[in-house]
């Protein structure tokens, strides 16, 4: 995986229409040069699994997303035996074994068994998101996001820990896993609970807020092609107006996009946002009955001279 | 961030070598900086090579910044750490900046009689101050009488900061007048440092500094420190004095904690009747059925069933620091500390008056003294508003809805007076409906729930109401919280 210095990230990640803030140029720098998973917290919608996914499209490598909720566990996120699999080849493989085995003494039956059917070795080992990540079948280069981490239980973190530090899977079955290649690893939370010391502590850590007027108005331009300087400034303006006004539902990066591309989508040059045609565009950005009030009473706002 | 304060002077050596000291400095303001950040940090800088105090600035915040609570910290201490300031506090040790002083000032007379409290130490030192002690000793004598009871009515009578300025200035003047005289010139700088001790405690001490618990030790609350001597006070560090709350003595404390310990068995888990419930409700489990059927290859096949996985409960409290309810604070963020202790990362904490912010952050890694002292000094509160339940749950419902997303158990600590602004009751109905629970737990007696601005009544349908105003009852209401949550 080929180590970007800070503007050359800025580079790619522009290039790909995703527009960083020098904070999380160096941190991802800094988390391949020193090879230490990126913690990245923030508000909903603020870009933080789009970061990750569009670092992967920039090292070319694979990308992962584990995907965390409450109650996941070692099973759905480190490696899983595959018990079917392995009861289904006993089962076929019981006569044949038999008739191998059973002129055998019992500590030869036993060490030709293992060698002949390795129950516990990796043909039966299901390879979940993290291992995925550390042992790649295809040996190509790894981006794993670790999306929402907040929201696993506690104890989930523990088991995250080596992975994270030593990039290394324990597997008391089948002995230690270690990462030839190591991935990049980004973890994010919306905070809705207080993440670990011991997982901090392994971590790099980037806050990513919502954009300001200047760098949402840079990332509309960027996303919606047909999109001008002063109308993407003129949405971005809108957003920051409703955004603090403070609705129920904070409208996202990805909630922006989408509203100036609807502006664009009817006639050859985009839409102002008026009080005639906010009403089109109120269910791609309010998602709560007052918030709908509230985008109206904004759009007047800002028509008025 | 100030981009233009950036050093060309400055080499990648001397941040490496700044950066211990650095270091050094956010550990003593409580922010946990191990060697293994610091390698990272000096590793990452080596790497970037940084040429400016900005650029140093973004290399080693991913390094040594572990959440966004830390940032203000972080960044206020950074730029103070390595901007360039002047030295006032050198400028003072040398009695430079009190010849600066407007001669006017010097001389001028006894503050008007309004200003000062009759029968109150602030009157008698300015008093004795404007004429003047003629000899050391007899001043050394004067305040070594009232440093006794300046420290403790200090507490008690808040001071403007007009007061104070006058109060620092007159002592800046008669240092100077003990300074000049050659027959004090062995004692001086003994003078000097405590003078300069003084000041520096009356300059630091905000009027949130005069708050104080004021019951005794029989109902349950630490006694203010009236015991302090006279060496004790001017040993006292700042964070002392500017302690609002008396802390809860540590046997106190471990009465409170062994009662949480024991609410904590009830509420890990399912927080129901316990495992009878879950028993009902076991459900068909596919991968434990075919691992246990390895054992008989399959024949014949045991099917397993288990548990539900166990829904862990989260809990979220809501506590009132405000003035009306001080003689509680210290008790009910003993409490706080002693569940985030059992609960740390499924309890949420927020601390209001007029408006709430939330206070988790000081509960990481703190000891119960530390946290008293960053909630009453570092949390984004008005701490001189007045309390505003209608404004807390709008803040609740607007800014911070989430935390009520996965079925919590409610604490609110608080007296439920609104000083009556709207009570905000639909938001609050609101917020019960989507919470496991909400207990009420209020400092003020029964009898005088319903008087005055409570809104006891109004909040009452949906939450439940216990009456807190001593330890005791607080135990008690622990050890009887399982029963309660069951029904």
């Amino acid at each position: 995986m080929t180590i970007l210095t800070p503007d050359a990230w800025k580079e790619s990640l522009v290039s790909r229409h995703y527009i960083p803030t020098p904070e999380i140029t160096i941190a991802l720098s800094l988390a391949q040069s020193l090879e230490k998973p990126l913690l990245v917290e923030g508000p909903p919608g603020a870009g933080k699994t789009f970061l990750a996914r569009t670092a992967a499209h920039i090292l070319e490598a694979s990308f992962i997303r584990l995907q965390c909720y409450e109650g996941i566990d070692a099973s759905q996120a480190l490696y899983e035996y595959h018990y079917a699999k392995q009861l289904l080849y006993i089962n076929a493989l019981r006569e044949p074994l038999a008739a191998i085995l059973g002129q055998r003494s019992f500590d030869q039956a036993v060490a030709e068994l293992e060698e002949l059917l390795p129950l516990w070795g990796r043909p039966f080992l299901t390879r979940r998101p993290v291992l995925e990540a550390l042992d790649p079948a295809d040996h190509k280069p790894r981006v794993l996001l670790i999306d929402e981490i907040d929201r696993a239980d506690r104890e989930f973190e523990a088991l995250l820990l080596e992975p994270l530090s030593e990039f290394s899977l324990s597997i008391p079955e089948f002995g230690t896993i270690q990462a030839v290649q190591k991935p990049l690893v980004i973890l994010t939370s919306n905070r809705s609970r207080e993440l670990s010391d011991a997982l901090r502590r392994r971590c790099l850590y980037v806050w990513i807020e919502l954009p300001d007027r200047q760098r949402e108005a840079a990332i509309i331009q960027s996303q919606v092609p047909q999109a001008s300087e002063s109308f993407a400034k003129d949405v971005a303006e809108f957003l920051a107006s409703y955004r603090h006004a403070k609705p129920h539902h904070l409208p996202s990066i990805a909630e922006a996009v989408e509203l100036a591309t609807a502006l664009c989508l009817t006639g050859e040059n985009p839409r102002p946002l008026t009080p005639d045609n906010v009403d089109e565009t109120l269910p791609i950005f309010a998602k709560h009955p007052r918030d709908m009030a509230l985008g109206r009473q904004i759009a007047e706002r800002k028509s008025r001279p | 961030m100030n981009s233009s304060i950036s050093s060309a002077a400055l080499t990648a050596a001397d941040f490496n070598q700044s950066l211990t000291g650095f270091a050094n400095t956010l550990r003593r303001h409580h922010f946990i900086v191990t060697t293994d950040d610091l390698v990272t940090a000096e590793m990452a800088c080596a790497i970037l090579k940084p040429h400016s105090l900005l650029e140093f600035y973004l290399t080693i915040h991913p390094c040594l910044v572990k959440s966004s609570a830390q940032d203000d910290l972080f960044r206020k201490q950074f730029w103070e750490y390595f901007s360039p300031r002047n030295d006032t506090r050198a400028e003072e040790a040398t009695g430079q900046w009190a010849m600066t002083l407007e001669p006017a000032i010097f001389h001028s007379a006894t503050p008007s009689p309004q200003k000062a409290l009759s029968k109150s130490w602030k009157h008698a030192l300015l008093q004795r101050l404007a004429n003047g002690p003629r000899q050391l000793a007899s001043f050394e004598a004067f305040l070594e009488g009232h440093y006794q009871n300046s420290a403790i009515l200090v507490f008690r009578h808040p001071l403007t900061q007009q007061d104070k300025t006058w109060i620092v200035r007159h002592l800046a003047a008669l240092a100077r007048q003990q300074i000049i005289n050659p027959e004090n010139w062995p004692n001086v700088e003994e003078v000097l440092q405590r003078y300069r001790r003084l000041i520096e405690v009356v300059e630091r001490l905000s009027p949130s500094s005069f708050r104080s618990v004021r019951r005794n030790r029989d109902n349950g609350y630490f006694h203010q420190p009236e015991h302090l001597s006279s060496s004790d006070i001017l040993h006292l560090s700042t964070q002392e004095w500017n302690a609002p709350l008396a802390p809860l003595p540590d046997t106190y404390r471990d009465t409170l904690t062994a009662a949480i310990h024991s609410l904590a068995k009830h509420l890990q888990g399912d927080f129901s009747r316990g495992h009878e419930i879950r028993r009902k409700h076991l459900v068909f489990n596919y991968r434990q059925t075919i691992k246990r059927s390895l054992a008989t290859f399959g024949e014949p096949a045991i099917l397993i069933k288990t548990a539900r996985p166990r829904r862990i409960r989260r809990i979220v409290t809501l506590c009132d620091i405000s003035g009306s309810v001080q003689s509680v604070s210290s008790l009910f963020l003993a409490f706080l500390y002693g569940l985030h202790q059992i609960f740390e990362g499924r309890i949420r904490h927020f601390a209001f008056v007029s408006s709430a912010d939330e206070i988790t952050r000081h509960f990481a890694g703190q000891g119960y003294h530390q946290l008293i002292y960053q909630v009453l000094n570092h949390a984004s509160i008005d701490y001189q508003g007045f309390s505003d339940y209608g404004a807390l749950w709008k803040q609740m419902t607007r800014v911070y809805a989430s935390v009520f997303d996965d079925n919590p158990i409610v604490f609110v600590l608080g007296d439920a007076r609104s000083n009556r602004y709207p009570p905000e009751v639909d938001r609050f109905r609101a917020i019960s409906r989507r919470v496991h629970a909400i207990y009420w737990l209020n400092p003020e007696p029964r009898s005088q729930w319903n008087l005055g601005d409570s809104s006891v009544a109004r909040y009452k349908p949906y939450a439940r109401f216990v009456e807190i105003a001593r330890f005791n009852q607080l135990v008690d209401f622990l050890q009887k919280l399982p029963g309660m949550v069951i029904l």
